[in-house]
């Protein structure tokens, strides 16, 4: 099935969404609708992820082996359902970082260019 | 796959209502994964909104989860369309798009967004340009819809590619169709067909039903079957074999309360010579018949024994399934040599020119064949519609070019190929063309909902027009060729140009596209000339229906009443009880109030129905092998004369007498008695051949239009009522005053002298004269109404590019005037352009017209296809038109302030 799967370099850019999802799964494990909001608290309510698209990018996550299904149990917390959880894979922990370095590379460059609002840095 | 353990996602309504929009969007495959999941994800959503309490939230999310499901799951079936071109490849995050077509489809993609944000950022025109399209797109899928269920369609019976009718252009007898089945080889089967009046009584209200004698193997023939019970057997082809029907579904729906039973039991069927009939079988409900308003058919009689009685009474239609072997040219030879055989035998009926009309011809062509004409043209007409439709958005279209020329001309500096950037123009007109189909469909089923209702009877099968598939199909087809042809000038016209040129004169208005300009001119041209085609042919039938109006009908029409009484056979057999009813029910409707007079007569002028006859003059025996044409026979009530207001020309009316003694007279009209007696008088002459006896011409009446306005009358005999009694008549009352109001009433003094009789058609003389005006009105109103859209929009087109001409010269124009050009010679200069264009457009069209009007030949009447004044009005109709359309620019442009415009170069 695993046919030469490319290193991270190949699989970035990513989407503003994809690497918001990444990022929720990174202390851990989530179920969907964990992640719709905890993408949507992080961002201030400026990202926000409908079922449909967080479904329709999990199947892709999922498929290109950046994410995986842990199992399905209850959500103590919400009703006791049961959901589906999701983590990251070693893959996607690696696509994560090479992404952010990407990113704060990008940032860095930007500083240089004194673009970089200085009060946002903490 | 694995068995996904179903979360209970709580079953509110909002979860189902959510389940239900997820299943009937996303891809299956992606649902036998996701589901559930999706949907718990979407509950928990809704409950910790519901517990925030915020007002409007729970709206909001469900506006924003609508969005996010449309949008996601337009995404997954691209994906999954994307890979069905690629292939199951290896699933990467982000697919690289190595095929060509994969390549395609994603920069169709791009392209796509693009235009779509453009479009939008442009609304005003997308909206223009939208709606006109729409205009045309509608039109012409309506009168698609009408051609596609009522021409195109197959006949609704197996292998319909077979069957064929045999002279269709002439009623046969039963002998002839025995004939045809001893002689003609190539049919799997022949059956006739017969109408037939026929009575129900017996449970509930008395109905006159329409019914039909066919050939015992005539379902067959047809290749279909009863639903319940059985179809005729040979035997009962006998005379005498027993009285049995076969009803239509609708019948014993209606009638009979749909109940099985019905079969075998009988029935009180009057008509055919029967008063009961046992009912053998039901017809299917998707069973249609050769004529849509038969309701119960009849086995058709035939007596070996007594074939040439058969040889005068020829009212049959004779339709035929070719057998597997034979071809339609071979039926036709089989024809030719029956009928050459007749006309030795010398047949009376038989004329040369009654033989030419023999024909086998395909059913199908018989029965659509006298509408595909009438909805050709009209098709032409809505095609030229959408033409001048789509040459109006070009204008447009071609005018925003110059406004983003400059975006364009950047595009191909930095490399862009031309091919590429023509692509990127025409998926923005294709994508508009489409945009104007979808709110054209929205036209369309309005238009059709009108159309419908407004359909003349003679339409067959007018309930087989819908919305269907095939329409659908054209709709989408029409919209993206619209897209493209009006795309491609515009297209190729902003991709020509030279950076340099481009950049250099974007700003400078005046000079920006001498040759931009003259594209415009050139559309207007052409749209002003076929505006010019539609209008005139709306303006020669308006012209015909006219003139067709004002033919005399040789009757008065106003504040006549007719209606149809069939009295049942079972009571009134005999002649004598039939005078008695119809002399009472004369008295009654005398009495009532308003009446001035009342007539009767077996058939009614202008309505469907005749009966002719061959004839002879005594003392006037013409040579061996010539014949007189046949005459129309009419049974008319003493009153029927002056209740109509026929005038007497020579001679005396009928009286109370006639008919009644031995003497045995007739009333002939204009036509026939100066066939008979060109330069004298016909009265005393004596006229017989038919019916078995002689009859002496004592009166001469002016001529009816029988048949239609159009038609010239044809000889006529009238007869007395009381002679030739027929159990269905015509009345006919007089009324001083309103004709329509007084019907309730006169329907009840009939009924007070039986309650039982039905009657099927109650109606003014002027419906009657106006249904048999349909066909021509219909095509009236419907080109009227086309040219009316023609013209509409080909003023808005010399409007649009006079409005774009002058904000083009602006800055020309200031400077004239900063110079000292008076305010009037600017107006004039900008009219005079105006108007120039448009009698360019006016004489190509006229040219155009002069041909295409000979489509119309077959339906005009009283003018020919080059009627000069019609011509001519049109021509100085749209010149007014011009002026109209050309002031509001032309005004504008004399207002322009020269300081202004200048500033602005």
């Amino acid at each position: 099935m695993s046919k030469a799967v490319e290193g991270p370099e190949d699989l970035i850019p990513l989407t503003p969404r994809v690497f918001h999802i990444l990022l929720a799964l990174v202390d851990e494990e989530q179920h969907g609708y964990r992640i719709m909001k905890e993408v949507e608290e992080r961002s201030e309510g400026r990202v926000r992820i409908g079922p449909g698209t967080l479904y329709e990018a999990i199947q892709r996550l999922v498929k290109t082996q950046l994410i995986e299904e842990s199992d399905e149990r209850p959500d103590a917390e919400m009703d006791d359902q049961r959901r589906r959880y999701y983590r990251l894979t070693d893959l996607g922990r690696r696509v994560l970082h090479a992404e952010s370095d990407r990113l704060a590379a990008l940032v860095g460059y930007a500083r240089t260019k004194n673009l970089v609002t200085k009060a946002k840095s903490a | 796959m694995r068995a996904a353990t179903k979360p209970e996602a709580f079953g509110s309504r909002s979860a189902r209502v959510y389940r239900a929009l997820v299943r009937s969007l996303f891809p299956k495959a992606f649902l036998l994964e996701y589901e559930p999941w999706i949907v718990q994800a979407f509950v928990d959503r809704i409950r910790d909104v519901r517990t925030e309490h915020r007002f409007g939230a729970t709206a909001r999310v469900w506006g924003r989860t609508i969005a996010d499901l449309l949008v996601s799951a337009f995404r997954l079936r691209l994906t999954a369309l994307a890979e069905s071109f690629r292939g199951p490849g290896p699933n990467r995050y982000k697919h690289k798009r190595k095929t060509r077509l994969g390549e395609w489809m994603s920069s169709l993609l791009l392209d796509l967004r693009y235009a779509l944000r453009l479009l939008w950022k442009a609304r005003g025109f997308t909206a223009v340009a939208v709606l006109t399209i729409a205009l045309g797109v509608g039109a012409n899928t309506a009168i698609f819809s009408v051609l596609n269920g009522v021409v195109l369609q197959p006949l609704p019976y197996p292998d319909q590619e077979r069957l064929v009718r045999i002279w269709p252009g002439n009623s046969l007898s039963k002998e002839s169709l025995v004939e045809f089945e001893e002689r003609m080889q190539s049919f799997a089967g022949l059956s006739g067909f017969g109408g037939q009046t026929l009575t129900l009584t017996g449970n509930g209200e008395p109905e006159e039903l329409s019914g039909a004698s066919v050939s015992v193997n005539h379902f067959d023939v047809l290749g279909v079957a009863p639903v319940l019970g059985r179809a005729f057997l040979p035997e009962e082809r006998e005379p005498g074999s027993g009285s049995v029907v076969i009803l239509s579904h609708g019948l014993w729906n209606r009638r009979f309360g749909a109940d099985p039973g019905i079969i075998g039991e009988v029935i009180q069927l009057g008509g055919a010579g029967d008063e009961t009939r046992t009912v053998i079988g039901i017809m299917g409900p998707d069973y249609r018949p050769l004529s849509a308003s038969v309701q119960a058919w009849l086995p058709l009689t035939i007596d070996p024994t007594n074939q040439g009685d058969y040889s005068g009474t020829a009212s049959l239609m004779v339709v035929g399934r070719l057998s597997e072997a034979a071809s339609l040219e071979q039926a036709n030879a089989e024809l030719r040599a029956i009928v050459a055989r007749w006309q030795d035998e010398g047949l009376r009926w038989l004329t040369d020119e009654v033989a030419r009309t023999a024909l086998v011809a395909s059913m199908h062509d018989t029965l659509v064949g006298a509408v595909r004409s009438p909805l050709m043209v009209l098709f032409a007409a809505v095609a030229l519609v959408l033409l001048i439709a789509c040459t109006n958005v070009a204008n447009l279209l071609l005018a925003r070019g110059s406004v983003r020329q400059r975006e364009i001309g950047i595009r191909l500096a930095i490399g862009a190929g031309r091919l590429r950037v023509l692509r990127q123009l025409l998926t923005e007109s294709a994508l508009l063309g489409l945009l104007g189909g979808g709110v054209g469909l929205a036209f369309a089923v309005w238009t059709l909902s009108v159309l419908k209702s407004s359909l003349p009877a003679s339409v067959p099968r007018a309930d087989l027009i819908s919305i269907d598939l095939p329409v659908l199909g054209f709709a989408l087809a029409i919209s993206l060729l619209s897209g493209l042809v009006l795309g491609i000038l515009p297209a190729v016209r902003s991709t020509k140009s030279n950076l340099r040129s481009t950049l250099y004169d974007s700003g400078r208005g005046m000079s920006g596209g001498r040759g931009r300009q003259r594209i415009h001119r050139a559309l207007v041209v052409v749209e002003t000339a076929l505006a010019v085609v539609l209008v005139v042919g709306a303006g020669l039938m308006l012209k015909s229906f006219w003139l067709v109006n004002r033919v005399d009908p040789g009757f008065r029409v106003e504040g006549l009443v007719a209606m149809r009484l069939s009295p049942p056979a079972s009571r009134y057999g005999e002649d004598e009880i039939l005078r008695d009813y119809y002399r009472r029910v004369t008295e009654r409707l005398e009495a009532v109030p308003g009446v001035v007079s009342v007539g009767g007569n077996y058939l009614l002028p202008m309505a469907p129905g005749n009966m002719a006859v061959l004839y002879n003059v005594e003392d006037d025996i013409l040579p061996e092998g010539e014949f007189r044409p046949r005459a129309n026979v009419r049974s008319v009530s003493t009153g029927y004369f002056q209740t109509m207001e026929i005038p007497l020309v020579e001679g005396r009316l009928f009286n109370a007498a006639d008919g009644t003694d031995e003497s045995l007279v007739m009333i002939l009209n204009q036509t026939m008695a100066r066939d008979l007696a060109p330069d004298g008088t016909a009265l005393g002459k004596r006229i017989g051949g038919f019916f078995g006896e002689t009859f002496t011409v004592v009166g001469v009446v002016a001529d009816v239009h029988q048949r239609s306005l159009q038609a010239a009358p044809r000889p006529e005999m009238y007869l007395p009522y009381h002679w030739a009694t027929f159990s269905n008549m015509y009345v006919l009352v007089r009324i001083n005053g309103d004709a329509a109001s007084h019907i309730p009433t006169l329907q009840q003094a009939v009924w007070t002298v039986d309650a039982d009789v039905p009657i099927s058609r109650i109606n003014t003389m002027e419906d009657v004269v106006a249904e048999s005006l349909g066909d021509s009105r219909f095509l009236a109103q419907l080109l009227t109404a086309f040219a009316a859209l023609a013209l509409a929009l080909g003023a808005i087109g010399v409007y649009g590019v006079l409005s774009y001409t002058v904000n083009q010269r602006a800055s020309e124009i200031g400077v004239r005037m900063a110079l000292g050009a008076p305010q009037r010679a600017v107006l004039k200069s900008a009219m005079a352009q105006g108007i120039a264009l448009v009698a360019g457009g006016v004489v190509v069209g006229i040219a155009i017209a002069l041909a295409a009007a000979r489509l119309l030949s077959g339906f005009l009447f009283g003018i020919s296809t080059t009627d000069p004044a019609t011509f001519l009005t049109v021509g100085v109709f749209l010149m007014l038109v011009a002026v109209v359309a050309s002031l509001i620019p032309a005004v504008r442009a004399s207002r322009i302030d020269p300081m202004l415009a200048l500033r602005l170069e």
